[in-house]
């Protein structure tokens, strides 16, 4: 594939997330109608100009409603991944380049709490604790260290022999110097790749757990609560579904895009 | 493949299945809060209380209810589940039937479609001026891969079940008097979860087919006068498949994180729903139950994947060692 072709999935990746970001953001000061404010009269409109897509059971404004899921679900997965990235790269990379027992033990748990898929991880956590935004945020983190500390610690030890680190160390390099200085940034592309990733995952950890009502309560919007409340209209009134999926789906693309673009570069 | 490697792997998987029992366990043990008396009431009577901890085992000591927790993984038999009084085996293996059908013919689906599919655009790609068609076979991948499996239930029910009634939403037939009837029954939910590890898997083995044709014993094939369908199928196909027998597991554990979220699209009574269902009633017996039945599920097909691997590709034994 030629260079051109690489920027051009990268470049749509970075529109579509910088538009929903925009979303987000914009939704914290503005949406044209309030989120919560329901109207019985209002009950299932069709979408129209002043309800760009209709109006959900309770007669509130779905586009707005749409707006402020944006808003959560980036977020709170944002949030989420950021921090089992940071926790996960330091424990894998570390416990990669000094091996030894420690390495191993951790490697070990690590691979018990991969071998269940990270939604289940998370949905043990809401059930140890209570269903709130903050249960989910812990339980997103915690379910996805693991992934990051492999990806890391993979890394660190295909790099840790090379020639660049020897010389590196004979110059006087700390470990610490040398692991965060010389090793990761050789392995960034992995890394990012498996941030856009673990990102991607996170977005779709947050929707589903929420979907099945064990994320963001009612009545605070998320794509996921909003599905699962669309569902059971679904055949009076489609576009209740049809949106918000639309939204989803774009924006998970686009954080798939960014990686991909940025992967292959 | 030899002795000392399947020994290996196998404790490897004996010591990663302990790991999780012991996280499990005790991750549920720190939780405040004691189940008899949130059950009883302040008003309860000593005696009722203590036939309660009886029923539950509460009455034995950490350690004991360790032990058995541990020794429940070869039994299967994990105690009282705290909302319905039921052993809570007899709880999951209620559920297990429609789980299990369910991975099962996704797993299915997944490999038959994604295979031919995979080495079809594979070779596509390998060709410098297919670059416009790989590109579209690489978007419309992507999104596939990109939408959640309840999203795709929902369409599918929507449209194949509501507006073109080829199936009942919601309806699943006996599984002891009509089983074909059950299976068919799974089919709708199947497709949702296979459909984005089917775009995830034809991405694989479309790149390591085109990693592959680049290959110099690929160019010396060529080069005999080979056509490219008798290259791809003679020499490519199994380099290619031996890559990807590993992402099998990848897939396995995403069908079971997929069917937990597709059971309640479809109302399908499976583990998904039980675990749901047992989390709000915070039973956390049935919870940590089933949460060691996907792990066995998982460790056990890692543990296959890597011995189909090292029977498949001998070099990973030696560089194992």
């Amino acid at each position: 594939m030629n260079k051109k072709k690489i920027n051009f999935v990268l470049a749509i990746g970075i529109i579509l997330t910088a538009f929903f970001v925009t979303i987000a953001i914009v939704s914290v000061f503005y949406t044209p109608c309030d989120p919560y404010d329901m109207s019985f009269k209002e009950k299932f409109l069709e979408p129209s100009g002043k309800h760009l897509m209709g109006t959900d059971n309770f007669g509130r404004d779905i586009f707005s409603r749409v707006m402020v899921a944006v808003k959560n679900s980036l977020v709170i997965s944002g949030s989420a991944i950021l921090i089992s990235f940071i926790i996960g790269t330091f424990v894998g990379s570390i416990t990669g380049y000094y091996g030894g027992i420690i390495d191993e033990i951790l490697m070990r748990i690590n691979d018990a709490l991969a071998s269940i898929p990270s939604i289940l991880t998370a949905m043990v956590f809401v059930a140890l604790m209570d269903k709130s935004q903050k249960t989910l945020i812990i339980a997103l983190i915690v379910a996805f260290i693991p992934s990051f500390a492999r990806v890391s610690r993979s890394q660190v030890i295909a790099l840790k022999n090379r020639d660049f680190v020897k010389s590196a160390k004979l110059s006087g390099a700390s470990n610490f110097r040398i692991i965060f200085k010389h090793i990761l940034p050789n392995g960034k592309s992995a890394l990012v790749t498996g941030l856009s990733v673990g990102f991607n995952n996170a977005i779709l950890a947050e929707a589903s757990l929420s979907f099945l009502g064990l994320g963001i309560q009612p009545p605070d919007p998320s794509i996921g609560s909003l599905l699962s409340e669309a569902q059971m209209y679904v055949a009076t009134a489609p576009y209740y579904v049809v949106f918000p999926a639309i939204v989803m789906v774009l924006m998970v693309v686009g954080v798939v895009m960014i990686g991909e673009g940025y992967g292959k570069n | 493949m030899n002795f000392k490697f399947l020994v290996k792997k196998i404790i490897t998987s004996l010591v990663t299945l302990f790991l999780l029992a012991t996280v499990t366990f005790f991750i549920f043990e720190i939780i405040p809060g004691n189940v008899v008396l949130t059950k009883l009431g302040t008003e309860a009577t000593k005696e009722s209380i203590e036939a309660m901890e009886k029923l539950y085992g509460l009455d034995k000591s950490l350690a004991d209810r360790y032990i058995q927790f541990i020794l429940g993984l070869f039994t299967g038999d994990f105690g009282i589940s705290y909302s319905t009084n039921l052993p809570v085996s007899s709880m999951i293996n209620n559920c297990l039937p429609v789980t299990i059908n369910l991975a099962i013919i996704s797993l299915v689906l997944v490999v038959v479609v994604s295979v031919p599919l995979g080495l079809f655009f594979g070779l596509i790609s390998s060709k410098k001026k297919n670059a416009k068609k790989v590109f579209a076979i690489d978007v419309t991948n992507q999104t596939f891969m990109s939408i959640p499996p309840f999203v795709i239930g929902i369409v599918i029910s929507l449209f194949f079940g509501l507006t073109l009634k080829w199936f009942v939403p919601g309806y699943v037939a006996d599984i002891n008097t009509d089983f074909t009837g059950f299976l068919w029954c799974l089919v709708p939910a199947a497709v949702s979860v296979a459909i984005p590890k089917i775009a995830m898997m034809i991405r694989f083995i479309r790149t390591s087919v085109a990693d592959e044709m680049e290959k110099n014993y690929v160019r010396l094939a060529r080069s005999k006068g080979m056509s490219e369908v008798r290259v791809l199928f003679l020499h490519v196909l199994k380099n290619v498949l031996i890559t990807n027998v590993t992402a099998l597991s990848v897939v396995v554990v995403e069908i079971f994180a997929g069917s937990v979220v597709i059971e309640q699209v479809f109302s399908l009574n499976g583990m998904g729903r039980l675990l749901i269902a047992s989390i709000s009633g915070r039973d956390y017996k049935v919870v940590s139950a089933i949460v060691m039945y996907v792990g066995i599920v998982v460790i056990l097909t890692n543990l296959l994947v890597d011995i189909l691997y090292a029977i498949v590709d001998k070099r990973t034994v030696s560089a194992d060692e």
